[in-house]
């Protein structure tokens, strides 16, 4: 806290919270996969954590980067320590096995399917709340909160290829799981 | 489908970053534009990934969780102490806190004349101007935009007024002896001017609107007023006379019939305090 710079307002870490709070909430509800209660607990470890290495933030204009770097990193340690489904999520891809499932990959959805997929924004939160916690947090920084892949793989502290794997295999999931859903519909429909 | 298909959609996936045209990404870009099937992958993964931006949408964070949150980095910031170093603006505002909280020591205690006990008060005064300083707000010069940042967070309606003389510079929620309250900031040329509204005392209510009083703290002016329920409150480092004519126009601004004041009036005091 000592070195923070003398042209540093005082109240700058007030004022980047802030400025990002609602950002910040939204992903960290969506990180604890919709519960608000540990959404709350998570952004308060959060932000008193960014308070206590404030000074390490050298650039203020990466302000908003910096804090969400902490939040997922928080979210993932919170997530190790307590071992949730660490057993689910295996390995990431090497680029050979990345290009095998890209490869894989058919493209066999209508553009009706697209429709109810957009009608049914409630269930693809539920969807996206339970993909693993990792391929979660690749979707919610890139997709949601539109951080580039280069920077979403700096917060998570993995290579670029790797968070671009852990994007495919989260949509994959999501989309696989929409199918589903859509099938379950569509049968029910008919009966 | 063929690894030609996986070589290519790995070179270029989707990203908002820069790409290097190097041999092996200009063949990818090649085979992409001859191959409807990595076509409608690339397309498809712009679908999936606009849909669940469209499903998470805009969040705002409940009231109840910033006040928590910023109550928590009030608290980390009383633990660090003198790390940081305020402002003077800050100074201003902290110490327009103080002065609000005198005031309001005053009032409660009209009647028996005795000061608040300095041992008792400087814990409390502590804690109250940590927690002003953390408290979260709005930095706008638009009194719309203030207006319904506001709405909702307090138990009262707010009126934002507009000054000629001072521009709007923003406002933040407060808890001063446990009364929700708001300080909205002007700049007065160099000085900071806060405008304070705390729901008032129920031991000392009163029925209609007061005369303006005013007061002197440590080198800060302060004209406060009250109307039923609610207590008003200029405080800053300018001239009584000024932050009298604010208050005047202010009360103006929000249709509030001031029977008992007048400019010749005699101003009722408070005990100026050094």
């Amino acid at each position: 806290m000592a070195q923070h710079s003398r042209s540093t307002p005082p109240r700058a870490f007030e004022e980047l919270v802030s400025e990002h709070i609602d950002s910040l909430y939204r992903t960290a509800l969506r990180l604890v996969g919709g519960r608000s209660a540990d959404a709350e607990d998570l952004l308060q470890d959060t932000v008193l954590r960014g308070f206590e290495h404030f000074s390490q933030l050298r650039h203020q204009d990466a302000g908003r980067s910096w804090l969400f770097a902490i939040l997922v990193r928080t979210n993932l340690n919170r997530v190790r320590t307590a071992n949730r489904r660490a057993e689910q999520f295996g390995a990431d891809l090497s680029d050979r096995a990345f290009e095998e499932a890209l490869a894989a990959w058919r493209s066999n959805i209508t553009p009706e399917e697209f429709l109810d997929r957009k009608e049914s924004a409630e269930g693809l939160i539920k969807l996206l709340d339970g993909l693993h916690p990792e391929l979660r947090a690749a979707v919610v920084l890139t997709d949601v909160e539109g951080f580039s892949q280069r920077e979403a793989a700096r917060m998570l502290e993995i290579p670029e290829g790797t968070l671009a794997s852990r994007i495919f295999r989260a949509r994959r999931e999501l989309r696989q799981a929409l199918n589903e859903n859509s099938s379950g519909l569509r049968a029910r429909e008919r009966t | 489908m063929t690894a030609e298909c996986g070589r290519a959609r790995r070179l270029l996936w989707p990203d908002n970053g820069p790409r290097s045209a190097t041999p092996e990404v200009i063949e990818a870009q090649e085979h992409v534009e001859d191959c409807a099937s990595c076509a409608a992958f690339f397309e498809e993964m712009s679908r999936l990934s606009d849909d669940v931006r469209r499903s998470v949408g805009p969040t705002v964070a409940p009231f109840e969780v910033r006040e928590r949150l910023f109550k928590a980095i009030s608290r980390a910031r009383t633990q660090t102490g003198s790390r940081f170093r305020p402002t003077a603006a800050l100074v201003a505002a902290g110490a327009s806190a103080l002065i609000l909280m005198f005031i309001l020591g005053i009032r409660a205690l009209s009647g028996n004349n005795n000061p608040p006990a300095p041992r008792g008060l400087v814990p409390i005064l502590a804690e109250e101007h940590a927690r002003a300083l953390g408290e979260s707000g709005i930095r706008s010069s638009d009194p719309s935009e203030i207006s319904r940042w506001l709405n909702g967070r307090l138990s009262f309606a707010t009126h934002v007024p507009v000054f000629s003389e001072a521009s709007l510079r923003g406002a933040r929620v407060l808890e001063v002896e446990r009364r929700r309250g708001v300080l909205i900031e002007y700049a007065l040329g160099k000085d900071v001017v806060s405008y304070f509204v705390v729901a008032d005392s129920p031991a000392v209510r009163t029925t209609s609107v007061s005369s303006l009083e005013e007061a002197v703290w440590d080198g800060y002016h302060v004209v406060s007023w009250t109307e039923p329920g609610l207590l008003h409150a200029f405080v800053g480092n300018v001239s009584e006379s000024t932050l009298r004519v604010l208050a005047r126009k202010c009360i103006e601004q929000a249709g509030t019939t001031m029977a008992a004041f007048s400019e010749s009036e005699p101003v009722s005091s408070s005990k100026p305090v050094s």
